[in-house]
């Protein structure tokens, strides 16, 4: 199975949200990183179907998305970043209602609403209406019936927001789990998220495919740029200005902060680290730091 | 598919707007339809009053000593009868405008008890779309060689027909079709008491807010879907962009259809509830002399609700191409409020007809049946040799706007991005 992305370009009035992406997916997870603002979420609709693209097309073992109709969706599953749920639906009933929808023989869908409702954590609330869920349930269902269908292409755009700590070691567990012979993209700005499960990395920057690559590829391409240095709690100001921190905390009265950047930093007391995701992430993001 | 239906319907049904919305329109609905027979006030012949049901006693009462067919004897023994009162010097007074008029006694006594009966003979000596209220034409009437009453409602047609309007002149294929129905009306007309049916033909208008109710309900059906962000979990879903559209307008219909048949029940039950179940079978003429139309007060009654449930259909297909077009349920109710207003506000030209005829279409307007009124009850829409009334107009009219109008529907459905 191959999904391909053929310079796709997405422009909203003179602001352009995608900027000729090419890419080839094959069976795998692909964490899909960037900021804020990035494009994650305009992309992945327009994978999904539900946004045209200005310029270029999706293509599933060589065929347009959209003039496969039915047969691609019926491959699709999907958790958008905001949806919304029908208040009055109980858990089951929804469940069952996106089965419907996704064309599963009623039986089945069934089963699959039970089997998927233990998985997530909500059968004992499966009778429950969707209402008075709290955020993390109402996203655990929403993962539920992205994978009611089986799909074979699971697009999952920030599924973790609103995940407890608990829950989204859950949810990695559960994703690798399903990830068998499918190809699964999911997008965050939550570094932890993909560094574990993701077999690559995309990291998508003002509508631009920056760099893709296994964890350890792309953490590689910042090594021996990472330090850990030791500083005065009242320089903290000055060099947060200068560097791009990653981490800071302090130890023993003393500031200890990660930083990462090109250029070596003009202090005395460091040493150069392992680099991480994160580090990576802070490397191509530094002006975003405050969204992180 | 089944499934879907039952689920889209549910989605309708379990909201707090839908619930709120049919709780107020049915409490609006028996407060419009039983207010009327319940302060309907009638005097008796001693001028005392009564009210409500007591009131409608003694109006049956009356009627069903008038009761039976208008025969041409009839009609002329009545006006004799009639004439008879102003030549008793008991009965009668010299008037402010110098003209011989009854006492209020002798009025009450012998003619307001059967207002409506006699107003049904007078009817056929005036003009068409004009009043008499007190009468005179039948007072004054020469009856030597008898009243000829189903004669003059014949030259009332032909005046009605062939006199010069400023708006709208019959052409030849329009005075064919409006004799051919005359001429179709059983003679003589069958009077006798229907004050239950009456009122819920004069009150037609008043299911515009049954239709409004409705519509406020359907309003979401798509719309709802954009404003909660489902539409990105519906448009990629497998049947996302074909069966569920199916069972969003098939759920839309058949809800409104349930709810729509629930008030008009209640509305015409109502009324004959109080006022009774009399006169069924009466012609409708016993209301309008010259009404072209052959039908019973109890057919009316059932082609006024399938006028009015044609108009809900084709504002239920409206409302959801608003919805799915406009993408919020308060912009689709503000375009279907003002569509169904808007059209109270307009008034009958007297000198564009065709402005009269588009009037007369429009959805308030719909739900008049007009034919107590010379006037409306003509309408008719030549297209060459071809006639239709207006009530056939507007039932045609609503199927086809409710058909043409799903598969834009539909349409922008499918193509329906999410930004």
């Amino acid at each position: 199975m191959k999904l391909e992305l053929d310079r796709i370009s997405k422009q909203y009035g003179n602001k352009i949200a995608l900027d000729g992406i090419s890419l080839e997916l094959q069976e795998g997870i692909y964490g899909l990183l960037g900021a804020n603002g990035a494009g994650k979420t305009t992309l992945m609709r327009i994978i999904c179907g539900i946004l045209n693209p200005t310029a270029g097309e999706v293509k599933l073992n060589g065929t347009n998305n959209i003039e496969m109709g039915e047969d691609y969706r019926d491959i699709l599953g999907y958790l958008p970043q905001d949806f919304g749920y029908y208040p009055s639906f109980k858990a089951k009933e929804f469940m069952l209602y996106m089965a419907s929808l996704k064309g599963l023989e009623s039986n089945y869908a069934k089963m699959r609403t039970e089997e998927l409702l233990q998985i997530v954590g909500l059968s004992e609330v499966a009778n429950k209406k969707v209402g008075t869920f709290s955020g993390g349930m109402k996203q655990r269902l929403g993962i539920a019936q992205a994978v009611l269908n089986d799909p074979k292409v699971l697009i999952l755009d920030e599924p973790t927001a609103g995940l407890d700590p608990k829950e989204r070691i859950h949810f990695r567990k559960l994703i690798s789990s399903f990830a068998e012979d499918k190809i699964i993209i999911l997008s965050t700005h939550i570094v932890s998220d993909v560094e574990q499960i993701a077999d690559q990395i995309l990291i998508l920057k003002k509508g631009n495919l920056l760099t893709q690559g296994t964890v350890m590829e792309l953490t590689d391409r910042v090594r021996g740029k990472v330090w850990e240095c030791v500083i005065d709690n009242s320089e903290l100001e000055q060099f947060s200005n200068k560097y791009s921190i990653v981490n800071q905390h302090i130890q023993n009265n003393q500031m200890i902060i990660r930083v990462v950047g090109d250029d070596e930093p003009d202090i005395k007391n460091k040493k150069v680290v392992a680099p991480t995701l994160e580090d990576l992430y802070m490397y191509y993001f530094h002006e975003n730091e405050g969204r992180m | 598919m089944k499934e879907l239906l039952g689920l889209e319907l549910k989605k309708i049904y379990s909201s707090k707007l839908t619930f709120f919305v049919m709780l107020a329109s049915l409490l609006i609905t028996s407060f419009l339809y039983a207010s009327p027979p319940l302060s309907e006030i009638a005097v008796d012949k001693n001028g005392k009053q009564y009210m409500g049901r007591q009131a409608l006693e003694l109006e049956k009462q009356y009627a069903n000593e008038m009761a039976g067919p208008l025969t041409d004897e009839k009609a002329t023994e009545s006006i004799r009868e009639f004439q008879k009162l102003f030549k008793n010097p008991d009965n009668v007074e010299i008037s402010s405008d110098g003209e011989i008029a009854l006492k209020e006694d002798a009025n009450l006594k012998y003619v307001q008890p059967y207002y409506s009966y006699y107003k049904l003979i007078n009817e056929a000596y005036i003009l068409p779309s004009t009043v008499d209220m007190t009468f005179k034409t039948m007072q004054k009437l020469d009856i030597d060689n008898g009243a000829n009453y189903y004669n003059a409602r014949s030259i009332k047609i032909s005046k009605m027909l062939n006199q010069e309007y400023e708006d709208w002149n019959f052409s030849p294929a329009e005075k064919n079709f409006w004799l051919g129905k005359t001429e179709k009306i059983q003679l003589p007309y069958e009077y006798g008491y229907c004050w239950g049916w009456d009122m819920f033909l004069k009150c037609g208008e008043l299911l515009m807010v049954v239709i409004l109710a409705i519509c406020i309900c359907i309003a979401p059906v798509f719309a709802g879907e954009y404003q909660t962000h489902m539409d990105s979990l519906i448009l990629t879903a497998k049947y996302g962009k074909s069966k569920v559209i199916i069972a969003k307008i098939l759920a839309a219909f058949l809800f409104g259809s349930i709810a729509f048949f629930i008030h008009a029940i209640l509305a015409l039950a109502l009324p004959l509830a109080i006022a009774g179940t009399d006169g069924a079978g009466l012609p409708i003429q016993i209301i309008n002399v010259i009404c072209p139309y052959k039908l019973t007060m109890m057919s009316a009654c059932v082609v006024l609700i399938i006028t009015a449930y044609m108009v809900l259909l084709g504002m239920i297909s409206l409302t959801l191409l608003l919805s799915t077009k406009l993408g919020t349920t308060f912009s689709t109710l503000i375009v279907d409020i003002l569509i169904i207003f808007v059209p109270v506000f307009l008034s009958i030209s007297e000198t564009n007809g065709i402005w009269n005829h588009i009037l007369l279409l429009l959805p308030y307007n719909a739900l008049s049946t007009g034919i107590r009124d010379d006037y409306f009850a003509y309408f008719s829409y030549p297209l060459g040799n071809m006639v239709m009334d207006v009530m056939q107009v507007r039932v045609l009219l609503y199927i086809i706007l409710a058909v043409i109008l799903l598969p834009f529907t539909v349409k922008i459905f499918k193509r329906h991005q999410v930004l």
